[in-house]
Formats: C-alpha cells, sequence, structure tokens
C-alpha cells in the first residue's frame, strides 16, 4: 500500500515516511488511509474520568434541581430574590405614597438645579416632549399660565406620578423611576419657570387649559 | 493485488477554494461594515439596505454558509477522493453541488438586504432559498455517500463519520426549523409558534455550530493534520468514543441559549447538564489533533499548515471549555444577551474555522498545482495577522461585555437601578466596539493578504485537473473477514453507520421537543392573550424585515434588575401567536418586551427618525424610510389567512375585513400624530411599526380591554381556545 500511496503522490510533493517513534511501535494499528496511521492509544485517564465527573455532575444537577425538586425554580429564584430586596429597601409600593402635608415649593438654587437635572435627564422624557425650556413640543408649553390639570404642587406632583398614558404621558411613579424626593424637586423647577418666555413658546391649547392663579414663591403676583 | 488508474476530480477543489477565499473576504467586509456602524451608527448614511439589521444576517449567513460551506465541500472534496481511493461518484453531481451552492449565497445577498427574511438565526432565508438549500445539500449527500459506496478501501477513517454526521443532521436540523407555511414567495409564517419555535430554532442554531462548524471541521482535522505533520493519529479509540458522545450529546444542548426564559424549566436543566457533558467529547478532538503532532512541533514552527492547524485547534479548545461554562445558569445570567457571546462566537470562528479552513488552503492549493507556496513570508505575515487579530477582537470585547452586564444588574444603597438609563451601559462599550474593529480589520488583512498568496501560488503552477492515482482494483467484499472489534466491524458498514448516526441525533431532539408541545401545563394558557390586529402584524413584520432584533431581545427574565428595569418578567403564555417568535439572543439596544404603552406614539415617530432626538448618544440607526415608504397592505388577507391555517383563531371571514380593521386602527394613530405636528399617511410602515411597539407587551396588565381587539372564531372546537381550567391570570 505504502508503495501505492508514494506513486499517487509523486506529481506533488514526495510522500514522506511517517514519523513514528520506538515506544509507539507496538501501538500501531495495521490500517492505514492514503498514508494516514492510528495509534492505539488509551485514551488519557484525565480526559476519561474528567468526562465520568461531568456526566455524574449533570446527574446529580437533574436530580437536586429537576427530579427531588429540592433546588429552586428559577421562577422560586425571583421570589426569593424579590423578597430579599424587600427586607433591604422596605415595600417600595409603601414608600410610594406621598405625604403632600409635608411637601412645600423649594426654591433653594441646588435644590431648582436638582429639578433642572431631573426634567433634562436622558432617562426621563419631560424635555423630550416639553422642549428643553419647558416651551412645550409635542407635550404642552409649561411656561405659560394656562394649566389642563392643575398649577399647584400637589397637581403637578400627581400629573408627573401617574401620566396621562391615554393622551400619551407617560407615568414617572415614584421611587423607582423618579424619587420622592426629587419628585418635588422637580416640580418644584417646573413651577420655577412659570413666566420665562422662552423662545418658541407653543399655543395653548384654550378648550382644555385653564388660567392658573396659584402664588409662585418670591414673585410678586400683582406684577 | 490488481490495480487500476483513477484520476481524482482536483478542478471542483480549485472551484470550492477560490469560493471560500472570496467569500471569506465578502462576509468579513460585510462584518467590518457592522462593527463600524456600532460606534458610528450614521456610518453609510441611513439607506435601508445597508442598514445594521439588514446587513447582519448577511455577515452571518456569509461566514457561516459562504465562507465555512465553501470550506467543507473543499475538505470534502479534496479528502474524500483519496481516502475512499475513489473519484467524486458523479461530476454532474459535484458541479451541481458547486454552482447550486454558489446561486444559493448570491440570492441571499440580494434577499437579505431588501428585508426578505424568516429573522430565525443562521435560518434567515425565505422558504424558496430554504428548499433550494435543501436540494443543494442533498446533492451534496448523495455524491458523497456514493463515493463512500464506491470506495476501495474497506473501511471508513474517521474523518468520514464526521462527514457522514454533518450531513445526515444538517439535513435534519434544516428541514425542521424552516416548516413554514407561505404567504407569497418571499414571505412566511413559522409552523411554530412562541416557546415551540424558540426551542425549534435553538435546537437548530445551536446544532448548526455543531454540524456546520464543528464535525466537518474534526473531520478535516482528522485527515490534514496528520497529512502535514507526517505523524500517526494519536488515539483510534478516543476517536471512535469522542466521536460517538460529540455527536449523541451536541444535539440536546441547544436549551442553553433560552437559560432563564419562558422556556419550561426541566428543558433548561437538560441543556445545561449536556453542555456540561460536552466539554470531554469535544476536547477529545482537540487532544487527538494536538498529541499527534508529538515530535513533530518543531515543523509547527516552520510550516503555515500547521500553524493554522495548532492555532484552530487550541481556539477550538477554550471555545469549548468556555460554551459549557455560559452554559451554567449563573454564569449565563451575566453573559447572555450582551457581546460577550460575540467574542466567544468569534474565538471559535476566527480562529478554528478560519484557522482550519486557510490551513487546508495552504495545504491544499500548491499540491493540485503542483507547485509551492508562492510566499511563506506572506503565509507567515497572514498567520500572525488572524492570531493577532482575533485576539485584540475578542478581549475587550470580553471585558466590556462583561462590565456592562454588571451595570445593567447594579442597585443603588436605596435599592434603585445605578444605571437606569440603558444608554451610559452603551457609552461605555463603544472603546471596545473600536478595538474589536481593528483586530477585525487586522484579520481581514491577513485573509487578503492570504488570498492573493493562494492566487499567486495558483498562478505559479497548473491545475492538475485530473490528478493520476494506482489503487486496488474496486472489488465488492462478499466473504467478510472477522474483524477484531464490532466498531471496526462497522467501519466497513456505511448505511448501518449512517443509520446508527441518524439514530444518535435524533433521540435528543425528540425527547426535549415532544413534551414541550404536547404537555399542556409547559406552556400556561393566559386568556388576556390575543393574537395581532391586522396592523400590529405588519409592524411585526417589518420587524421582522428590518432584522430589529439583531439588537433588541423581546425576552424580560425574572431578574429584579431586568422587572424593575422593563417591567413583569416574560411568560410563556404570552408568545403563542408569536410566529416565528421575536425573543433575540443580544441586547445591543434595550429589552422590548413590555415597552408597549410606556412611550407616547409622537415619542416612537420622533425615535424613529432621529433615535438620538430622544436618547442623546444613541447608537442606533435611524429609520428616516418608515415615514415615506408605504406597506402592501393588498398582501394582509393572505397573511390573516395563513395565520388562520397554522391555528390562529382569527373569525371566519376576517381576512375580507382585514383591510379596514387595519385602516381603522392605523387612521387613529395617523391622527393622533399629526395632532403632535407629525404628518404620516395611514399606511406608512411608521404607523405600522408604532402600532406594533404600543401592543408588544400589554396582553397581559389588568385593564387589557383595548379597543382594537380582533373578531375571534367562538366556535368550540378551536384549536387554539384558551381552556378556563389551565388559564393563569395575573
Amino acid at each position: 500500500m505504502s508503495d501505492q500511496n508514494k506513486k499517487q503522490d509523486e506529481n506533488n510533493q514526495p510522500n514522506e515516511e511517517n514519523l513514528v517513534f520506538d515506544d509507539e511501535r507496538d501501538l500501531l494499528m495495521d490500517h492505514e488511509y492514503d498514508g494516514i496511521q492510528e495509534l492505539d492509544n488509551n485514551m488519557p485517564p484525565w480526559w476519561l474520568y474528567g468526562f465520568y465527573f461531568t456526566i455524574v455532575l449533570s446527574v446529580g444537577y437533574l436530580l437536586y434541581y429537576e427530579v427531588l425538586g429540592w433546588g429552586p425554580s428559577q421562577e422560586e429564584e425571583y421570589e426569593i430574590e424579590m423578597a430579599l430586596a424587600a427586607e433591604r429597601y422596605g415595600n417600595l409600593a409603601e414608600d410610594a405614597i406621598f405625604d403632600f402635608s409635608l411637601t412645600q415649593i423649594l426654591t433653594d438654587a441646588e435644590s431648582i438645579e436638582r429639578g433642572r437635572e431631573v426634567f433634562n435627564a436622558s432617562t426621563n422624557l419631560c424635555a423630550t416632549c416639553h422642549g428643553a425650556q419647558g416651551q412645550g413640543l409635542v407635550g404642552p408649553n409649561l411656561t405659560d399660565n394656562y394649566w389642563k390639570h392643575g398649577c399647584d404642587l400637589e397637581s403637578l406632583i400627581i400629573s408627573i406620578k401617574d401620566g396621562f398614558p391615554n393622551r400619551g404621558m407617560p407615568a414617572y411613579g415614584s421611587t423607582v423611576r423618579i424619587g420622592n424626593e426629587d419628585l418635588v424637586k422637580l416640580a418644584s423647577y417646573i413651577i420655577s419657570i412659570r413666566g420665562s418666555d422662552p423662545p418658541n413658546p407653543k399655543a395653548p391649547n384654550m378648550s382644555r387649559a385653564v388660567e392658573c392663579f396659584e402664588t409662585i414663591p418670591g414673585e410678586n403676583l400683582s406684577e | 493485488m490488481a490495480t487500476e488508474t483513477i484520476y481524482y476530480d482536483n478542478k471542483i477543489v480549485r472551484n470550492f477554494a477560490i469560493a471560500t477565499a472570496i467569500w471569506g473576504i465578502i462576509g468579513m467586509l460585510v462584518g467590518l461594515i457592522i462593527a463600524i456602524k456600532l460606534f458610528a451608527p450614521n456610518f453609510l448614511g441611513f439607506i435601508p439596505e445597508l442598514s445594521y439589521g439588514r446587513l447582519r444576517p448577511l455577515h452571518t449567513n456569509a461566514v457561516v454558509f459562504a465562507f465555512a460551506g465553501n470550506a467543507i465541500f473543499l475538505g470534502i472534496y479534496y479528502s474524500l477522493q483519496r481516502l475512499c481511493k475513489s473519484r467524486m461518484w458523479s461530476d454532474t453531481l459535484s458541479k451541481l453541488n458547486f454552482w447550486g451552492w454558489q446561486a444559493i449565497i448570491v440570492s441571499a445577498v440580494f434577499t437579505l438586504p431588501l428585508g426578505y427574511t424568516q429573522s430565525k438565526e443562521y435560518a434567515e432565508l425565505e422558504w424558496p432559498i430554504a428548499i433550494a438549500i435543501a436540494v443543494v445539500w442533498v446533492i451534496f449527500g448523495l455524491n458523497m455517500m456514493m463515493t463512500i459506496y464506491n470506495r476501495r478501501v474497506k473501511h471508513m477513517y474517521v474523518a468520514i463519520w464526521f462527514y457522514i454526521a454533518t450531513f445526515i443532521t444538517v439535513a435534519i436540523l434544516h428541514i425542521v426549523n424552516n416548516l413554514v407555511l407561505p404567504v407569497d414567495m418571499l414571505k412566511s409564517y413559522s409552523a411554530f409558534a412562541g416557546v415551540q419555535d424558540a426551542l425549534v430554532q435553538w435546537w437548530y442554531g445551536h446544532n448548526a455550530v455543531a454540524f456546520f462548524l464543528t464535525t466537518p471541521f474534526l473531520g478535516i482535522m482528522y485527515y490534514f493534520i496528520p497529512k502535514a505533520a507526517n505523524r500517526p493519529i494519536f488515539s483510534y479509540r478516543l476517536s471512535i468514543v469522542h466521536f460517538w458522545a460529540l455527536i449523541f450529546i451536541y444535539i440536546w444542548a441547544g436549551p442553553h441559549h433560552l437559560l432563564y426564559t419562558a422556556l419550561p424549566g426541566w428543558a433548561q436543566s437538560l441543556g445545561v447538564v449536556f453542555s456540561v457533558m460536552l466539554i470531554a467529547p469535544s476536547w477529545g478532538g482537540m487532544i487527538n489533533g494536538l498529541f499527534t503532532l508529538r515530535g513533530a512541533w518543531d515543523r509547527v514552527r516552520q510550516d503555515p499548515v500547521l500553524k493554522f492547524m495548532v492555532v484552530g485547534v487550541t481556539a477550538y479548545g477554550m471555545a469549548t471549555f468556555e460554551g459549557p461554562m455560559m452554559s451554567f445558569k449563573s454564569v449565563n445570567a451575566i453573559t447572555h444577551y450582551t457581546d460577550y457571546v460575540i467574542s466567544h462566537v468569534h474565538t471559535a470562528a476566527l480562529g478554528w474555522n478560519g484557522g482550519l479552513t486557510f490551513a487546508m488552503l495552504y495545504f491544499i492549493v500548491p499540491r493540485i498545482f503542483g507547485t509551492k507556496i508562492y510566499s511563506l513570508k506572506m503565509a507567515n505575515f497572514h498567520f500572525w495577522a488572524a492570531t493577532m487579530g482575533m485576539v485584540i477582537y475578542v478581549i475587550p470585547i470580553y471585558w466590556g461585555s462583561v462590565i456592562q452586564s454588571l451595570m445593567w444588574k447594579e442597585f443603588t444603597a436605596e435599592g434603585t437601578l445605578m444605571y437606569p438609563n440603558f444608554m451610559e451601559t452603551v457609552t461605555h462599550l463603544i472603546p471596545m466596539y473600536i478595538a474589536r474593529t481593528i483586530g477585525g480589520g487586522l484579520y481581514i488583512t491577513g485573509v487578503i493578504v492570504g488570498s492573493f498568496n493562494l492566487f499567486m501560488t495558483m498562478k505559479s503552477g497548473r491545475l492538475i485537473a485530473d490528478e493520476k492515482a494506482e489503487v486496488p482494483e474496486l472489488v465488492r467484499q462478499s466473504a467478510e473477514r472477522k474483524e477484531s472489534t464490532f466498531h471496526r466491524w462497522l467501519e466497513s458498514k456505511p448505511t448501518l453507520f449512517t443509520i446508527l448516526t441518524t439514530v444518535a441525533v435524533l433521540i435528543g431532539g425528540i425527547v426535549e421537543y415532544v413534551p414541550t408541545v404536547l404537555v399542556s401545563s409547559n406552556i400556561p394558557t393566559i386568556e388576556s392573550v390575543q393574537p395581532y390586529t391586522p396592523l400590529e402584524l405588519e409592524g411585526r413584520d417589518i420587524y421582522i424585515a428590518e432584522g430589529c432584533l439583531g439588537c433588541h431581545s423581546q425576552m424580560i427574565r425574572p431578574f429584579r434588575s431586568e422587572t424593575e428595569r422593563y417591567g413583569e418578567y416574560s411568560k410563556a403564555g404570552e408568545f403563542v401567536y408569536d410566529r416565528p417568535f421575536l425573543w433575540g439572543s443580544k441586547r445591543t439596544g434595550p429589552d422590548l418586551h413590555r415597552v408597549g404603552g410606556k412611550y407616547p406614539d409622537s415619542w416612537h415617530y420622533m425615535h424613529f427618525m432621529d433615535p438620538s432626538s430622544t436618547s442623546p448618544g444613541s447608537i442606533m440607526p435611524a429609520y428616516p424610510w418608515f415615514a415615506t415608504q408605504n406597506t402592501r397592505v393588498e398582501s394582509i388577507p393572505a397573511k390573516i389567512r395563513t395565520l388562520q391555517r397554522l391555528g390562529v383563531p382569527y373569525a371566519d371571514g376576517f381576512d375580507q375585513q382585514a383591510i379596514d380593521h387595519y385602516r381603522e386602527q392605523a387612521e387613529a394613530i395617523a391622527q393622533g400624530l399629526a395632532d403632535s405636528g407629525f404628518e404620516v399617511s395611514w399606511d406608512s410602515k411608521m404607523v405600522a411599526m408604532i402600532a406594533y411597539m404600543q401592543r408588544l407587551g400589554t396582553d397581559i396588565s389588568a385593564n387589557a380591554d383595548r379597543a382594537d381587539v380582533v373578531p375571534l372564531r367562538t366556535s368550540a372546537g378551536a384549536s387554539n381556545e384558551p381552556s378556563t381550567a389551565e388559564a393563569v391570570s395575573y
């Protein structure tokens, strides 16, 4: 056979004899394919026992999670994770309840600045619809004196928290998307830009909006 | 022993060699383009046919089926003739195989950018092309099997075992996963829905990797390593054990692509354990390859063939260890949906498939042209460019993806998400995307230099189109010599061998699939889940055509970090009308399963027209053509009828009302957009897409009393009628 191989390859590279070490001669099997020979080495023990190990591990895994049901299912894992979070951070839903009696409009520069940040943050979509200066784009102008859903602090907070999903404004909830503290600052900021008269203001929809008579802190209403 | 003279067909080998190199360059260049688009989204402008979502499947199909596919044929047509001591059975079938395959690839190059896609990963091509693939694959298989039957060597070498497994399994996978009902020539709906479709797809997807990118290349390794090193194979016994273990175990591991999804838990667990058991059988191949090189390592330094082989086999070893690790649920929770998977894939594709392919090319081309490699220097440059290119590609992405995943999961001390804005986690990845592009660019440079080198090698020699060989006369063995072992005997029985291979690869798929369909508790019914309205269906088909699932998943996993970010985790019962399923596998952008109702229509309009207007820094491309292109409304009735035939319970005759229903729902949305100052026509793609976006994931919410529900079949015998006994209320 090897003669034929030599002939067969004669128009290419010469077909060299395979390199076989002395300690392998006994292992050389008595067949060859196109000059390829095979040794009859044992499978490496680490490989074979590694294979057995993965099989044992797999049987154990199936027993633990599926057959005996000792391990949690992914739904149970989720329940556990949520329960742990509730324990650590308190019930987020309860925190969302807002105590309006303790809330008042903030006027300090730091709070207003934070409110402005929240307004423009890309996580929240205030600026997307109401414009970066609150002048109104898709959503109404927030700087004029005409309001559809109330212009006092409490109304504003409720509007932001619950949104108007049917009219296109998402609910920003509380605690998770905009925390309670930020909510007050955001509403205070929005109150602070009232009357700022930005460029390209959107005209109010007079069929639904009413004029606002709320006092803005720090401003004299008579002016 | 009497001999006869035969001639090996080298012309077909040369043709596949040229096709491999050309498609390799094209497929990788498309990859480079989409890599650039990830950090420069307006690269090449916003042309529908060149958008990321449409080019990504072209890249994957081109490198898998065009580059690696032609390489497989190259390796098999070269080695099989010599292992069987027989010319390919039919020159006509060889030519049909070659030209048929190239025609399929060309059709993919046209249809995918035009948006004709089934959207199932690596099975995107629409049904007429899928049928053509099946036909050409059977032509290849017939030619191969007949050559094996006409062999002049009694036993089949291990490489041939792997070739047989490749042919059989790819045929089964391809046919089952492409069971669809056509709407027209270029659109179809999957015969499977939701969870079942996901299971079938990843049974296919995972085993396409196994039986298209692994087994044929193992066969190639078994031929070319001993030939190039002039060394006997390390262990015949190991070959037997790892071959059968590999093909039997591989087929079960598909569900590891669906961990923590709505796939039933038991199927996920099977996916985990069979992935873990796959380490040793995979490594069996690596060991047999590397240990064969004993005493030949000095030649590895000089011979580009062996260099590429060694790097390829090592990359194979790394990828097949990493894969099982990624299949542990706790690891998967971090790596899944991130670019980690992309790095994992490229270690295998660039290292293993690319390495073996070029090793093979450097081996075959000089031999069939009766010459030497044109430039050893260039070959060495190619080797280093490939190796370093791969390293520079994968490491930054491995690194960046893990960090991104941890950012998704990070909470503040108050228990809120640290990075509630998805964009923040993307921005961090951009330098990694740039580094990856540099690595990929280096790899392609190597491929271009290597292809030039091979071209010059071809020019410097002359093709030995029909290579003369003296072989033993063809004798039909009738008198059986007693074989030493059963397996040795089996190696001389191709039919039985093929049957046993088929049985081995069928078991896993059947055990996982059949209960998922038949046992109803696997997919608890949710009564409020309704079929899509015609408009939403059209939007969904646009989502499919644009390849949105290349970047967006629709599967929220049951983790607090995901339910805080996206909303309630996804339930199996929500997907019963999803044909095909669109769970996706990567989150370059956020999950979209609960995007419905989250933003106003006008937000979606602005976002599609210019994503950075609503999400500053977004790397999503703009889709301005949504506003200008219209949908084919007239095709709606045919779609409805096709879905009815698949069991979706639209009321009888609804196909005739579908266009009116479509128009009514669309005009309301268009009117709303007009009120916001955005004029689009009711039959624009924009309106359909917005309707689909707003529908996503909303069916399970308590007030699911939507205005636009479709009329349903009411007869008690309806197959998809939700049974109240099983109904789960949310």
